[in-house]
């Protein structure tokens, strides 16, 4: 049985050694001339100002997860949206509605928490 | 027959475990008492229940500097006497309740043993379904028949005693009341042990008297060494538990019962088949391996000698008369295991008798007086092996019981000097007692006759038929029984020994320093009355040829009846009166003779040591030693060991802590790097070992399935 | 309104004491032990609530199922949970007072997701399960970050960090060998994996045993485990010492036993290979460790490799045996941790040496701990006795004869090093004579557990008829 899985493993192989093969050949045959023009971010254009190693301020990514939440979560609404009359007609519409609504309450309340802890003040 | 509707049985194991926790609540309100008023501090929460600190603690830190001597030389003191008194207060009720506990025990085992005359094999308690969920089925019954019925009588007898003289003993120790909640609780375990109707029950003791033997050995764990030895003897007793553990399992799966009586009616039937007869023999070997670690016998004897840092009364009770002797009573009770097959029981004797004598002659050298104490009580649990590898079940626990009364009189008397001597225990320190203490003089005397067998005493009987029945055997037996009469020997002198140094000869001590006295009442009355069981305990087995019936053999006749009927399959072994009288004659001639010569050396003082000391230190070495295994053990196992393990602990462990890495040197990182990795700290590493275990994990299953 | 959503009353009453403690935190910020102890009264109600809620039934579809097996956990994690949040009151109020109600909020919602566990049956709702019973953890892990000792920092940090990238990693290769399991059966129910025994399938399950070896902490997938009980704060790893583990095996359980329990010829030669490595390894790395909680790490590698034992018998009376051994476990466990806590709290390590002169100190607390290693080393009249003596009864039942012998050969190791613990607390210590200082929640919380550990080393039957009766609704028959 372990036999016709035989060349998935070859192809395994093969994948995994063409890609270091590549490096291994760039590696061994490519020409290597290091200056400090070919060290900086842009050969050519504009001075590089600063580090590039910039600290962004950590509400960046809290503000940026934030959205990310309510954003995807608000999908499900379209969903239930979609769906709604069709529930209505089978006789479960007040249940699934229900739950759309402890859903949204739910999140009404982590934004409330949000809100409350200073998740959305930049300036905190 | 037996009657199984004898409810009060329970009681007997009960009482003392309902005395335990009496005294536990009552060491528990003593503590309470003593601390010190809570004073309402910032945190706003109190501190947790704590001791009385302040009350003891500076008495004890004398002991806790003296460090523990790796040696055999006598340590320090004994324990907490002297120390500036410490109000009991509530604990002063604990002796009370904790001996009353064991009268009552001993009230029900006379009860029982009344009960057991005639016909009556074995009283049982109604089974009690401990747990029963209709897969797992535990049941438990008391079952009190004439092997326990004689175990429980010296336990609680002997141990009723032993409760008396520790309530002087321990008088003014902080603990008092937790002591007397552990030895009663000890008593509760050794007697789950012998009257339990299934190996569960017995398991249960097996390890609970180790539990507690390891709380009396650290009681006073404040000194350091003491809680060492009793993680040394907890241990050890472990390695024996663990290969009980596996006996039983053997056990169970052979006869497909938990139950005692089951197994051993069953043996008898499986001997036809000669796989299931081996799988006996592994488990009996199996047994006698955990019989070993319980009682202190070859291999697993080093832990005897350093438990002598418990209280005395604990060496009294628990590493004299009954915890060791845990490992007889299971021998006797599977007496069928065992007789199945001679070469097993020859191994038996084999060992007991190279422990006697391995342990007989390491005594002759020893100077603390508990040491020689504890060597001499494994020496004697030798000679009971040897007993149980000739097949006297009955005079085996003979001697396990005129032991259990010398033995128990010999370690309190010994508790007695050492109150005296103010925490004396060098005899070199002694000497010349007898005028001071006349009371614990008599006495120990007593003690000493009979464990080094003089005529008449009860020790010279047991231990004599012991001997007997090894040279009827004839054969290879013939050289155990040359190593048991070598040993009663040096049994004799080494016991003349420790008397004269103690009791004879000048004062080796100053008198202006050490007062010795002696002990009160309720210490000496309980010395007493083990001296005269010790002189008149021979009267339960004398030998047929001086015209009477062996009545402790006659008594155990129903539980040793399937073993003997094995036995007499290979062959019976009986001697004429004349060779007999022969044997008895020698004993005493022996014991006479080394008596003699034991306390002509000693009487005049300690040249006779000094001399053998600087004439043969290799051999004095070498017996004060104990033949070199303890020293064995440290240099071949536990040193490899510790080597080892603090390899695993540096080079795997230890370097995961990044900065060690950096410091260790090129060509360890180099050679250690592979290791290393294995904990590196690194969860590169670690996603990469998980990785490469999964993929080999599944590796080795695809080529299962392929 | 529903016929199922009874069924799990008591997990969203954890979820909405959850939401409630955060709520509060955020709308009327209370400092002191008032949430706490809100948390873990509230949290004890619904303890009591499962007495008397008696929700049995299957959720459609047979994607969840609450029989005796999900009540048992269900009260053993809200136990461990009660306890969990005891232990942490008084740390949490004295050492980041600002900050509390997340810490309750996040190992409820961890809480919550071990509950549900116990009665997924489905892939999706069994792996939504465990990342929402993981997640919170990681982040309880770092949680007291400022709180390491002077020397090290950031170890709290490092261990929250070695947790979720190990843990991370896991998951996905739980995910993967799962992906593999459905596309191989076309089935995401769990009882589905017998459906096309194909190789792949076989693999794919591995994956997924591995992935959940590594929650349990089983060699080889034991790594992170004394790092991170090293470096997180102890109130914590008490309760990740215990609780995540019995939800790994609960799951294994399902999985193995419940849903897979036709091809055992495949599965149990690595189970017990796992559980024969856990204990050799965890006993022998735990004897040089000379830090407390390091050492109590690999001794919870070794105490798993016990119970993996038991759970290769591969019978009822295996499987109640494991579950009984993880219940004393959790309480023992819990003992052992809250009582370093206590004596190490007054800032240092954790290594053997702060320990010492703890019985001197405060007799109660080095009692307790002396009683709690007792049971982990499996002594008489301590819970853990019976549970490693029913472990061997039942796996040598089960012909498992090498890896009995070995646990009980081990186990004289374990009660070595366990031993050496409790001396360390009989060593005199000339500096410290004070009583050690323990808040209220802790002390409570430390009691709790020594009742238990004692009441069922005295009286186990309830325990086990209980751990009989859950065995039942995985394996039938006898």
């Amino acid at each position: 049985m372990v036999e016709s899985y035989l060349p998935v493993l070859i192809l395994f192989v093969m994948v995994v050694a063409f890609a270091f093969a590549n490096m291994a050949l760039s590696e061994l045959g490519g020409r290597k001339r290091k200056n400090v023009g070919k060290g900086e971010p842009y050969e050519c254009g504009m001075e590089p100002e600063g580090n590039a190693r910039l600290r962004l301020s950590i509400h960046f990514y809290l503000v940026a997860v934030l959205f990310i939440l309510f954003d995807v979560e608000s999908v499900f609404l379209v969903l239930w949206a979609v769906g709604a009359r069709s529930f209505a007609e089978t006789g479960v519409g007040v249940f699934v509605f229900a739950e759309i609504a402890a859903f949204v309450g739910l999140l009404a309340l982590a934004l409330a928490y949000v809100w409350r802890k200073g998740g959305l003040e930049w300036d905190r | 027959m037996n009657l199984t509707d004898q409810t009060w049985l329970w009681a007997i194991p009960a009482l003392p475990l309902a005395g335990s926790a009496l005294c536990g609540i009552l060491h528990y309100l003593t503590i309470k008492a003593r601390m010190p008023k809570r004073a309402h501090g910032a945190h706003g929460h109190d501190d947790h229940g704590h001791d009385a600190h302040g009350h003891g603690h500076a008495a004890h830190a004398d002991h806790a500097a003296s460090d523990h001597g790796a040696g055999d030389h006598a340590h320090g003191g004994d324990h907490g006497h002297g120390h500036a008194k410490v109000e009991p207060g509530l604990s002063a009720f604990a002796p009370w309740i904790a001996v009353l506990a064991m009268a009552g025990a001993f009230a029900l085992a006379i009860k029982g043993f009344l009960g057991l005359q005639g016909e009556t094999h074995a009283l049982e308690s109604p089974a009690w379904d401990w747990i029963d969920t209709g897969t797992f089925r535990i049941d438990l019954a008391i079952v009190l028949d004439r092997l326990s019925s004689v175990m429980t009588l010296v336990i609680t007898g002997v141990g009723t005693l032993i409760h008396i003289y520790a309530a002087g003993y321990m008088k003014g120790d902080k603990h008092y009341a937790k002591f007397f909640a552990y030895l009663n609780l000890f008593v509760f375990a050794m007697l789950m042990l012998v009257l339990s109707s299934n190996l569960l029950g017995l398991f249960v003791g097996w390890e609970g008297v180790g539990l507690c033997s390891y709380f009396l050995i650290g009681f006073w764990y404040e000194k350091g060494w003491p809680a060492e030895a009793g993680q040394k003897a907890f241990v050890m007793n472990r390695i024996g538990d663990a290969s009980f553990l596996i006996g039983s399992f053997l056990l169970v799966k052979l006869f497909g019962t938990l139950d005692l009586s089951d197994i051993v009616a069953g043996v008898s039937g499986l001997l036809g088949d000669p796989e299931k007869k081996y799988e006996l023999l592994l488990a009996g070997l199996f047994l006698f391996g955990g019989a070993c670690g319980k009682s202190a016998q070859l291999p697993l004897f080093t832990w005897l000698p350093d438990a002598m840092a418990g209280p005395t009364p604990v060496s009294a009770l628990i590493h004299a008369a009954t915890m060791v002797t845990a490992g007889i009573y299971l021998t006797v009770r599977l007496n069928p295991v065992y007789a199945a097959s001679p070469d097993l029981l020859f191994f038996i004797g084999a060992v007991g008798a190279v422990t006697a004598l391995i342990a007989g002659s390491t005594a002759l050298v020893q100077r603390d007086i508990k040491r020689v104490l504890a060597y001499s009580t494994v020496s004697q649990l030798g000679y009971m092996f040897l007993g149980l590898g000739t097949g006297a079940w009955a005079a085996a626990i003979f001697h396990l019981v005129t032991h259990a009364f010398f033995k128990a009189l010999l370690f309190l008397g010994a508790g007695s000097v050492i109150h005296g001597m103010h925490e004396e225990q060098d005899m070199h320190k002694m000497g010349g007692l007898k005028k001071h203490m006349p009371a614990t003089y008599f006495t120990f005397l007593a003690g000493a006759a009979a464990l080094s067998g003089l005529p008449l005493l009860s020790g010279y009987f047991s231990k004599d038929e012991i001997l007997a029945h090894t040279f009827a055997h004839g054969g290879a037996y013939r050289i155990l029984w040359g190593i048991g009469i070598a040993t009663a020997a040096m049994t004799a002198f080494y016991t003349w020994r420790m008397v004269a140094l103690t009791f004879f000869g000048k004062e080796r001590f100053d008198p202006h320093h050490v007062h010795p006295h002696e002990s009160p009442s309720v210490m000496t009355v309980p010395l007493m009355v083990l001296a005269v069981l010790s002189v008149f305990g021979g009267l339960l087995g004398l030998p047929p040829v001086l015209g009477s019936t062996h009545a402790l053999e006659h008594w155990l006749e129903p539980v040793t009846a399937a073993g003997n009927a094995l036995l007499a399959e290979h062959g019976t072994h009986a001697l004429d009166h004349g060779t007999e009288w022969m044997l008895l004659g020698l004993g005493a001639v022996i014991a006479l003779v080394f008596m003699g010569l034991g306390i002509r050396a000693y009487v005049g003082g300690t040249a006779r040591d000094e001399k053998v000391a600087s004439s043969a230190p290799g051999l004095a070495r070498f017996l004060q030693g104990a033949w070199g295994i303890d020293a064995a053990y440290t240099a071949y196992v536990v040193r490899p060991m510790q080597l080892l393990f603090f390899v695993v602990a540096i080079v795997i462990d230890q370097f995961t802590i990044d900065g060690m890495v950096n410091g260790a040197g090129a060509v360890a990182r180099t050679c250690g790097d592979r290791v290393r990795r294995m904990t590196s700290g690194n969860i590169a590493t670690y996603g990469l070992w998980m990785g490469a275990a999964a993929a080999l994990i599944a590796f080795l299953f695809l080529k299962r399935i392929g | 309104m529903s016929a199922w959503l009874h069924l799990f009353t008591l997990e969203l009453a954890v979820v909405a004491i959850a939401l409630l403690v955060l709520l509060w935190d955020a709308f009327a910020p209370a400092a002191g032990r008032a949430v706490g102890w809100t948390t873990a009264l509230l949290l004890g109600g619904v303890f009591a609530a499962s007495f008397f809620v008696d929700g049995r039934g299957t959720v459609p579809h047979g994607v969840f199922v609450r029989d005796e097996w999900v009540v048992f956990h269900e009260r053993l994690f809200l136990a461990a949970g009660i306890l969990g949040v005891l232990g942490s009151i008084d740390w949490l109020a004295t050492r980041t007072p600002k900050r509390q109600a997340e810490y309750y909020a996040l190992l409820l919602f961890s809480l919550a997701g071990m509950m549900l566990l116990a009665g997924a049956r489905d892939w999706i709702l069994l792996v939504t399960c465990f990342e929402l019973m993981s997640m919170p953890l990681y982040v309880l892990c770092a949680y007291g970050k400022q709180d390491g000792p002077a020397s090290e920092p950031k170890l709290a940090a490092e261990a929250g960090l070695k947790l979720f990238i190990t843990g991370a990693a896991s998951s996905g290769l739980t995910l993967f060998g799962l992906a593999l399991v459905v596309g191989m059966t076309g089935t995401t129910h769990v009882g589905g994996i017998g459906a096309n025994p194909a190789p792949l399938t076989i693999v794919g399950m591995l994956f997924v045993l591995a992935g959940f070896g590594f929650k349990v902490g089983a060699v080889p997938f034991h790594m992170w485990v004394p790092d991170t009980y090293q470096g997180a704060p102890t109130p914590f790893v008490a309760f990740l010492s215990v609780a995540p583990k019995a939800a790994g095996l609960a799951t294994l359980a399902i999985v193995l036993l419940g849903g897979w329990s036709a091809d055992s010829s495949v599965w149990l030669p690595v189970l017990l290979v796992l559980a024969g490595a856990s204990m050799v390894v965890g006993n022998l790395f735990a004897l040089p460790q000379t830090d407390a909680r390091r050492l109590l790490g690999f001794s919870g590698v070794a105490q798993i490799g016990y119970a993996l034992l038991a759970l290769g018998a591969m019978s009822r009376g295996g499987l109640a045996m494991t579950l009984f051994f993880v219940a004393t476990y959790v309480f023992t466990n819990l003992g052992v941790f809250f009582v370093l806590h206590a004596a190490a709290e007054e800032g240092g390590g954790h290594s053997l040496a702060r320990i010492a002169g703890l019985s001197r100190r405060s007799p109660w607390l080095g009692g307790a701990l002396l009683v709690f290693l007792l049971s982990l080393a499996g002594i008489p009249f301590v819970a853990g006795f019976w549970a490693k003596l029913f472990v061997f009864m039942e796996a040598w039942n089960a012909g498992l004869v090498g890896l009995v012998v070995l646990g009980v050969a081990l186990a004289v190791i374990g009660l070595y090093y366990y031993l050496t613990v409790a001396r360390s607390t009989y060593m005199a210590d000339g500096d410290r004579t004070t009583p050690v200082p323990t808040g209220f929640a802790l002390r409570a919380a430390i009691l709790v557990c020594l009742i238990f550990v004692v009441g069922l080393g005295l009286w186990p039957r309830p325990l086990v008829e209980a751990a009989d009766r859950a065995a039942a609704g995985i394996v039938s028959g006898r």
